[in-house]
């Protein structure tokens, strides 16, 4: 088999079956769940304000504090999964790299709690 | 292909980047602890952390000098240390420390309270230290994203001024935006060729007879990521604004630290074309051409101090992008004794601009080219170290800011762009206008309405003052030191 298409196969099934998933997932959400709208339903919910307002009126930026955090100690997940499944093909070298990687994160994550961005 | 450094992991040569790391690391943490504590009364640490990281930079530049390995290779290649990078660094680090003895009295006087401020200069120093460095377009590309992000937040770093905050904004989207292009470069290189990494790269360029097109491309777009960064035009729009709209202390320091960095690293990347440079001198010297023509005319109507010097800034970038299409070694050496000199007189400038404190009731950010009128009445001395210094951009000869151009010129001859050349001086003439413009509002003109005050200059601050104005002058009676490092700088590039 051609090497190009042998590589990335399994992209496309993955991408594929995910795609075929959310498919089904949301079809079936719309053809078998009762549809009842209304206006509150419509409504902003958790995120505590109204999103059309005037754009010169004061808000909170707690909620986007918290979701920018939640961003950047979240997407280390994303090489910590590489990472584990790439362990045995590493060198010892690898393996103290993520050690320095969540090491730093540590140290940002201590920064951010004492600089007071996690008090609501 | 394996080439012999590709499993070279040699720790040493990053050992003064680790060390000015971790002692921000450390000063952070001092920070956060310290100043959130209720028993000391949440203390104000910006001079303390000022202080400390002086003295942090002055140890990083000893470990650097002191670095007995040349030509070395650290993290499989990414990391390459050479007597280029060795002195960039350098440059940068004693650059930086300048810039913090000049601002220590700003902070107190313009109420930068924040302590996070210093650090993130310092975080920025460490990144360019590392493009410097830097082997590799992904490595270069964190790094340069590194430096960047750290611009990003000083430029908005006054965040109750909408000035400041609109500059942050503009920098950060025009910036990112840059980055992208610059990433897409990579990718496409990396589509074609399979490898970022430079040796390599040179090596397969030079094996192939010619680039392909989606090849070219890729270089193309890595080349405007770069003169973005560098502000050149028609890539500058964004520089005029920033410098203008963020408060003066970050001002300073993109004004003066970054392009050094940025210039190695771009000459890193034109090294690995060089076989085939016919295709991409153009881009440089279409870039040249237009950031001179922009930098001399569009200056001309311009009304305040910053903008003023932000422009002159793309004009220099014009002349310096010239000696980087050249790509002969008299050029490449000729390109870093311009910046290390514009390095020195920008410095100059800046820690005058520093020493002036406008009344009371004149809004802070609002220098006006008007305003130099009582300069010369409220302090002699300042006044005329600023005359010298703008008679050394201006290239007039008993300073070292002549041989800067007279070299990039005679450079531009010597390889057969006359024409070029002769453009070239005559814009560069249009220049001369608005800095002796600016001597004659400072000298000549009496405006009285508005009066500038001086702020208690202290002694590291006046220091740096004189220093940078003597050696103004001496380096132009004996410009040995400064054409040799430029000289070792080009060897070590790949030629």
């Amino acid at each position: 088999m051609n090497p190009f298409i042998n590589n990335f196969l399994p992209i496309l099934v993955f991408f594929s079956f995910s795609f075929l998933l959310s498919l089904i997932i949301f079809g079936f959400s719309i053809f078998l769940a009762f549809q009842r709208p209304g206006t509150d339903k419509l409504s902003v919910y958790e995120c505590g304000f109204d999103a059309y307002n005037d754009a010169r009126s004061t808000f909170d930026i707690k909620f986007y504090l918290i979701a920018i955090l939640f961003v950047i100690f979240d997407l280390e997940t994303m090489f910590v999964f590489t990472w584990s499944v790439s362990l045995s093909g590493i060198n010892s070298n690898g393996f103290w790299i993520m050690v320095d990687f969540m090491f730093e994160l540590l140290l940002g994550y201590i920064y951010v709690w004492k600089s007071g961005a996690f008090d609501w | 292909m394996v080439l012999p450094y590709s499993m070279e992991n040699n720790l040493k040569i990053i050992i003064p980047e680790i060390f000015l790391f971790s002692s921000i690391v450390i000063i952070l943490f001092f920070g956060c602890f310290i100043s959130s504590s209720l028993i000391r009364r949440y203390p104000l640490l910006n001079k303390t952390i000022n202080k400390v990281l002086i003295l942090v930079l002055i140890f990083s530049a000893i470990l650097i000098v002191n670095n007995p390995i040349v030509n070395s290779y650290c993290f499989n290649g990414c990391v390459n240390e050479d007597s280029a990078s060795h002195f960039v660094k350098l440059s940068v680090v004693f650059s930086s420390i300048c810039c913090f003895f000049i601002s220590s009295n700003y902070i107190r006087n313009y109420r930068i309270n924040n302590f996070e401020f210093f650090i993130v200069v310092a975080l920025a120093i460490f990144g360019l230290n590392l493009l410097a460095m830097s082997h590799d377009f992904l490595t270069s590309y964190i790094i340069l994203e590194l430096q960047s992000f750290c611009f990003y937040i000083l430029a908005a770093f006054k965040r109750c001024s909408a000035y400041s905050t609109e500059a942050g904004l503009k920098y950060f989207l025009l910036g990112s935006f840059s980055s992208t292009v610059f990433v897409f470069g990579i990718t496409l290189i990396y589509g074609v060729f399979g490898t970022v990494d430079f040796s390599l790269l040179h090596f397969i360029i030079y094996e192939n007879s010619n680039l392909f097109f989606l090849d070219k491309l890729g270089f193309i777009f890595v080349f405007i990521g770069i003169l973005f960064k560098l502000s050149a035009a028609p890539f500058h729009v964004w520089s005029p604004d920033i410098y203008d709209g963020s408060p003066l202390i970050s001002t300073l320091f993109f004004a003066v630290i970054p392009k050094i960095s940025i210039l190695l690293f771009t000459f890193r990347v034109f090294s690995i074309v060089s076989d085939k440079t016919n295709f991409f001198v153009s881009i440089f010297l279409i870039s040249s051409i237009f950031s001179v023509i922009v930098g001399s005319l569009v200056t001309l109507k311009q009304k305040r101090l910053k903008k003023l010097l932000a422009y002159s800034s793309i004009n220099h970038v014009g002349y310096l992008l010239l000696g980087v299409s050249l790509f002969s070694i008299e050029s490449t050496s000729s390109v870093f004794f311009y910046i290390l000199s514009y390095t020195i007189t920008g410095l100059c400038v800046w820690s005058v601009v520093f020493s002036l404190q406008p009344g009371r009731f004149l809004n802070y950010r609002a220098f006006n080219l008007v305003d130099f009128g009582v300069i010369l009445k409220t302090n002699l001395l300042v006044g005329c170290i600023f005359g010298t210094c703008l008679f050394s951009l201006a290239g007039v000869p008993p300073l070292v800011g002549f041989y800067a151009k007279l070299n990039i010129f005679q450079s531009a001859i010597n390889a057969g762009f006359i024409l070029v050349a002769c453009f070239v001086v005559l814009m560069s003439v249009v220049s001369t206008f608005y800095y002796i413009r600016l001597i004659r509002y400072a000298f000549f003109e009496n405006s009285t309405k508005k009066w500038f005050f001086f702020t208690h200059i202290n002694q590291a601050h006046a220091v740096v003052m004189t220093v940078t104005f003597l050696l103004l002058w001496v380096l132009f009676l004996n410009p040995v030191i400064i054409d040799l490092i430029s000289y070792k700088i080009v060897l070590s590039l790949i030629f």
